[in-house]
């Protein structure tokens, strides 16, 4: 009987990489796995694909401080031969930050995914300070519709943002403004951080184009009996 | 948050513009004397699927006083980025404006590219035309095939290589090192570099024209500079340093595998095919070196696809049991080999059917034209009966679909050639019944691109059908295959003509070019770029009739824009050609051992390396 080996793989993702599609990093790892001579398994029938599963895309431009993916390999390695043979095989950009293996029936991190934080970094504007920014997202908070048009294949819909929005908190430390913000993530919808940012600005509530924002995704949670746990710890 | 990653979020593919590939080298910039980028113009994906790329590029990085870093045509959101936030041109590795480099080194792939080429160096911010640098700005150079006939771009580019690149890039760097670090000017940097055999500096010759437009002679302008250049060959092409740590693409490019070349040059003797002359002579390289390359190719990658290169892969000696040795090897490891360029016949099929057994692919024939007599004309040496048995063969093994490429236009062609195309797709319909395909799955498509007559061929002589002619003639196939089993592509013909007007073009055109580009000219081989009506203006402005070019029938006596360039075949053979071509005379190929005469054996002093196979010798002296 064939053996597999499911492992849950904890990355980061900056740097260069941070331009790649997500469909470019799954070939990247596919390249990678092969270098380092990872037995993957693969997917039997037509065009067989290698083994893996992500959590939520990362969009093009977002840097990851914590991503995951789960592989499936033909044999059974000590995780930290898994983490070593990936880490040196791995293009500029990308780190392995922890493999662990996990339970063959685990559940897929897409189902288990439930909400993500973000932080989006920005000039500030001189004067401006964190009780001014804290203020207009608390402000921004107590409203009980954040309506936004969204484009679906060519199709206008209108989405209410605010159940997504879990958290939202700002500091202004010298000249750098650091939104944080935990959205909703996964199956049941996603809110996207560059919305977030839009609406604020378009409401005149934060002073910096969203554009001008460097945005980072720091963690991604699964629903925990007593609130949001890390991927990493389920 | 700098300007780049502000820009990056706003363009499409950022991942263009980043590096940051596998096998990309990085070198200490401050601890290396000599600085090249290597240009492509044309986007990422094209340029990342060029070998010559990646042989230039691990050849120049292996050295240890030089270093070599890449960069593409931006797109046009990006070029358009770049000007707003008034930034310089960089390359991908460090990040350096151009102008930061000692060498920019473009590759001329396509005459459509040129307008890029100039777009490339304004975004750089060095002047365009290289009379108005100096040498305190980077040394443009330029290779590849369209070097061979450079003429329409002599005044953008400091010096051309002509010939295989990775046999003169070594004495290049070596001579600009010296006259660098001995603080020359540029005109003695450029009279000492001509001295290089296969080095062209057109700023050193003056082209004097005849009333009538034609050329009367070009002359250098020193003693010392060579009146005639000749191309620069590998020798030994099995033993010549090719890249086995290639970089590997971020993002998907055209062709994204790793390329082994089996053979370079082909012996056919197609007389439309100006590759089949520049890359003379054939050399094979050993199975031996072969498997090695690919064994750590693959290593040094993680790529799932081999693919075998060359102008024509199924003529290499050993190709059958070199196929299948590597898909003893790799097909287990779910590692796919794949054949770009296969001839039409059986021999093929079995071929394709070994290759096919990881994955299927589409199966593509080019007969190149519809009835014997065009063939012969062309001296594409095949019959309707390889074609016959080589469809009959796909279909009995599986394959439902298969597509057709011919060229219209062709010299001598008439509709009877045309209804001949129609007739072999109708027939290769009817072969796909006999063989049982279903019928809502059997499909053939027929594609054609419109013929352009190009420097050092034996059609170089021949002029363009016109665009209307090449219009009509599309027009009349696709009515001939209106059939819902058949589909027909075609090229744009402006887009076919304005090629045949470069490919066979002069100095003059130079103006053309620069006034094209100034008005927008960026991208044309891109269909949604291309701007037909903007180069009419331009050749309009320049008062410059770009139809003398294309359209024209040239004598044999006239001097041509490139007969200062040499690559290796006769003249007289050319022309000899030529008129076996009108009477519909096929000339064989020099692989069964009979010597066809090109002449460039002899003038190289070199042979056709053919393992095993048929010994050449070949014939001395003019015939």
């Amino acid at each position: 009987m064939l053996i597999l080996s499911r492992y849950r793989v904890k990355f980061s993702k900056d740097g260069p990489a941070r331009f790649s599609s997500h469909l470019d990093m799954v070939r990247f790892f596919d390249r990678s796995t092969r270098r380092a001579g990872l037995p993957v398994a693969f997917s039997e029938g037509f065009n067989p694909h290698p083994k893996f599963s992500f959590a939520a895309p990362l969009p093009v431009g977002i840097a990851g401080k914590e991503e995951y993916m789960d592989m499936e390999l033909t044999a059974n390695l000590s995780p930290e031969e898994v983490a070593n043979r990936l880490d040196q095989n791995l293009p500029e950009g990308y780190q392995i930050l922890g493999v662990k293996q996990i339970d063959e029936r685990a559940k897929n991190l897409m189902a288990l995914l439930s909400r993500a934080a973000y932080r989006a970094i920005a000039e500030a504007p001189a004067g401006y300070d964190t009780v001014m920014l804290q203020g207009a997202l608390d402000e921004f908070m107590t409203l009980e519709n954040i309506m936004v048009t969204r484009e679906v294949k060519g199709k206008s819909k209108e989405v209410n943002l605010r159940p997504g929005i879990f958290k939202l908190a700002g500091t202004v430390a010298g000249h750098i403004l650091e939104i944080n913000m935990e959205l909703l993530i996964g199956s049941t919808g996603n809110v996207r951080p560059e919305e977030v940012l839009k609406e604020l600005f378009r409401a005149g509530r934060i002073p910096v184009n969203p554009e001008d924002f460097r945005i980072c995704r720091t963690a991604l949670y699964t629903d925990g009996d007593t609130g949001p746990i890390s991927l990493w710890e389920v | 948050m700098n300007k780049l990653d502000k820009i990056l979020v706003r363009v499409q593919k950022p991942a263009r513009y980043v590096g940051g590939e596998w096998n990309a080298v990085k070198k200490d910039w401050e601890q290396t004397s000599v600085k090249m980028v290597f240009a492509f113009p044309d986007v990422y994906e094209v340029g990342m699927s060029h070998l010559g790329l990646q042989i230039l590029y691990h050849i120049v990085n292996k050295r240890k006083d030089a270093l070599m870093e890449r960069v593409f045509a931006p797109w046009v959101d990006m070029e358009k980025e770049l000007r707003k936030e008034k930034m310089l041109l960089f390359s991908l590795e460090s990040q350096r404006p151009l102008i930061d480099f000692d060498i920019i080194g473009f590759t001329l792939q396509y005459e459509m590219s040129f307008s890029n080429i100039l777009n490339m160096l304004d975004l750089a911010g060095l002047p365009v035309r290289s009379a108005h640098r100096d040498a305190s700005m980077p040394l443009v150079i330029a290779g590849g095939p369209c070097a061979f006939n450079p003429e329409p771009i002599a005044d953008f580019i400091d010096l051309f290589v002509i010939g295989e690149g990775e046999e003169v890039i070594n004495e290049l760097l070596d001579a600009f090192r010296e006259l660098r670090d001995q603080g020359v000017d540029r005109p003695t940097m450029l009279k000492q570099l001509a001295k290089i055999p296969g080095i062209y500096v057109p700023s050193l010759y003056t082209v004097q024209y005849n009333e009538d437009n034609t050329i009367a002679a070009v002359t250098p302008l020193h003693e010392d500079v060579p009146a005639k250049i000749g191309k620069r060959i590998v020798r030994d092409f099995d033993q010549v340093d090719f890249p086995t740590k290639p970089i590997v693409p971020t993002m998907g490019v055209v062709h994204d595998r790793v390329m082994v070349e089996v053979l370079r040059g082909c012996t056919r003797g197609c007389r439309f095919c100006q590759a089949g002359v520049l890359y003379r002579p054939v050399r094979e390289k050993t199975p031996e070196t072969l498997v090695r390359q690919v064994e750590e190719m693959i290593n040094n990658t993680g790529h799932d696809e081999i693919s075998l290169t060359s102008l024509s892969t199924a003529d290499y000696t050993g190709v059958a049991p070199l196929v299948k040795n590597l898909l003893d090897i790799y097909g287990e490891r779910g590692v796919n080999v794949s054949l770009p360029s296969l001839r039409l016949d059986a021999f093929s099929i079995d071929l394709a059917k070994e290759v096919q057994k990881v994955r299927k692919s589409g199966l593509t024939f080019a007969p190149e034209a519809g009835t014997q007599r065009l063939r012969d004309v062309i001296n594409k040496n095949v019959t309707e009966q390889n074609l016959v048995d080589a469809v009959t063969s796909a279909f009995q093994n599986g394959w439902s679909a298969v597509k057709l490429y011919f060229m219209i236009g062709l010299p001598t062609e008439t509709y009877e050639d045309l209804d001949g195309i129609a007739n072999m797709a109708k027939k290769v319909v009817q072969i796909g019944y006999q063989c049982g395909v279903p019928k809502g799955r059997l499909k053939v498509t027929v594609s054609t691109s419109s013929f352009v007559p190009k420097a050092h061929t034996a059609f170089q002589w021949e002029p363009q059908n016109t665009l209307e002619e090449l219009q009509e003639k599309q027009r009349y196939l696709k009515e001939k295959l209106r059939d819902k089993r058949i589909s027909y592509n075609y090229h744009d013909s402006h887009t076919s003509f304005l090629e045949a007007v470069f490919a066979k073009g002069d100095r003059r055109l130079g103006a053309v070019l620069e006034t094209a580009w100034t008005k927008g000219a960026r991208f044309d081989g891109w269909s949604e770029l291309f701007n037909y009506e903007l180069w009419l203006e331009a050749f309009a402005q320049e008062n410059i009739d770009p139809k003398w070019y294309a359209y024209r029938e040239i004598p044999y006596e006239e001097v041509l824009p490139w007969d200062h360039l040499d690559a290796g075949v006769s003249k007289r053979f050319l022309m000899r050609e030529h008129k076996k071509a009108m009477a519909s005379s096929p000339t064989v190929d020099c692989r069964t051992g009979k010597c066809t005469g090109c002449g460039l054996c002899p003038t190289l002093e070199i042979k056709p390396t053919i393992l095993g196979g048929a010994d050449i010798e070949p014939i001395q002296g003019e015939i």
